[in-house]
């Protein structure tokens, strides 16, 4: 059997066994839970270094997971339980998986045991992280039945993504973003703690229109009658904006999940259709700039 | 166990019910400053603030601040950990006893 080389090839690969498998087994095909499948399906693919042991203990949260190998070259994936959110650890054990089937032979490799060239080891080591959380993503919610489960969304709301979390048992976050890679609309995800943007993702046609915020380099309050900047005492959790509270002269549609958890605050903003014109955009508006820069990041 | 100054910051004003309006009215450090202390690793704080936020939270400067010590690269140059090197050393030991412990099943 020929092997694929790429994370999608192994993804397209993972995804089409589990389905096929439950399809036998007479379950549905969702929630995956990832923990069921290492050991058997790296043993059918990789008899002679499968994975033996997956474990998981209670870190906090502080800790999300490894893979390990043994001298023999047996493997281990261990996963911190500590997390509030059951499917963050679903996820990172699907991405665990992911290294060991697209990235296990580069381990031992020099790049990995060389630390001298920092900047190089950061960039491949970046590039595998995301590449894992592609593979998981991609395995836990699959393309073709992401898209039959949003194909309705016009403005969604976080109510409706928290169908979708349970659905996929992944994290609520995680669902957000999988929408954002892909979506057409001008939306944008905010993480806020106690009135502060964490960070912020943003889609693809609301970063061209060059709205974004800048949250990692420059701390960012959240606008004083934002939902994020209420709280949940209000029991509010979806409101439209006028111009002027998240963005200078576009409204905006926000719904706000408030988590216990960490102090977090999710915000979901829809942007309308189009943006705003260019041709009137002034430097001094926050949540408007170039995007030139915005490739910066 | 050992804490981060994000952490320990976050954990003394929670146990002294400040929020960071609060904690900023006392010690004279803006709420944004305070924020990025406990949020972004990045922020390195002025000694002068610190003395006035450790005074508000009934502690020294010195238990806030509080050096950890490198790790030892060959024991993880095999794996592949996430956010590994960003853990306290405590989290780190637990992390490494429990693959020792596989490791040595073998």
């Amino acid at each position: 059997m020929k092997m694929p080389t790429t994370w999608e090839g192994w993804a397209t690969r993972v995804s089409l066994y589990v389905r096929e498998g439950k399809k036998l087994l007479g379950q549905p095909r969702f929630p995956i839970r990832i923990a069921e499948i290492p050991q058997d399906y790296s043993r059918n693919v990789y008899p002679a270094e499968p994975i033996i042991h997956v474990e998981g203990r209670n870190f906090s949260g502080k800790f999300e997971g490894a893979l390990v190998p043994s001298e023999s070259r047996q493997w281990a994936i261990f996963y911190d339980t500590g997390h509030a959110s059951k499917g963050r650890i679903n996820f990172t054990q699907a991405h665990e998986l992911g290294h060991y089937l697209a990235h296990r032979h580069l381990s031992g490799d020099p790049f990995y045991c060389s630390r001298r060239n920092m900047w190089e080891w950061d960039s491949e080591y970046g590039r595998m992280e995301a590449e894992a959380n592609k593979f998981a993503a991609f395995v836990l919610m699959p393309p073709d039945d992401f898209r039959e489960q949003t194909g309705s969304f016009v403005r969604p709301t976080l109510a409706e993504f928290e169908i979708l979390r349970e659905r996929y048992d992944v994290s609520l976050t995680a669902v957000v973003l999988n929408w954002l890679k892909t979506t057409k609309c001008r939306a944008m995800l905010v993480v806020s703690k106690e009135g502060f943007i964490d960070w912020s993702w943003g889609s693809e046609p609301l970063l061209q229109s060059g709205v974004f915020f800048k949250a990692k380099q420059i701390t960012t309050p959240v606008p004083a009658r934002s939902l994020a900047a209420m709280g949940s005492a209000d029991g509010i959790f979806e409101i439209r904006h006028p111009p002027g509270v998240w963005n200078h002269r576009e409204p905006v549609f926000e719904s706000a999940v408030f988590s216990e958890y960490h102090d977090m605050t999710l915000s979901l903003l829809i942007y309308p259709r189009t943006g705003p014109d260019r041709g009137f955009r002034d430097q001094e508006d926050d949540g408007l700039m170039d995007t030139y820069e915005a490739f910066q990041r | 166990m050992r804490a981060s100054l994000r952490e320990k910051l976050k954990e003394l004003r929670k146990r002294k019910g400040y929020s960071l309006d609060e904690l900023a009215r006392l010690s004279g450090a803006s709420k944004s400053y305070l924020w990025e202390l406990e949020n972004r690793d990045e922020r390195k704080p002025s000694a002068e603030k610190l003395v006035d936020i450790a005074r508000v939270l009934d502690t020294t400067t010195d238990y806030l601040v509080d050096d950890n010590a490198g790790f030892d690269d060959a024991q993880v140059k095999e794996a592949f950990f996430r956010k590994f090197n960003k853990l306290d050393d405590d989290t780190k030991g637990r992390v490494m006893d429990m693959i020792h412990t596989w490791s040595r099943k073998k």
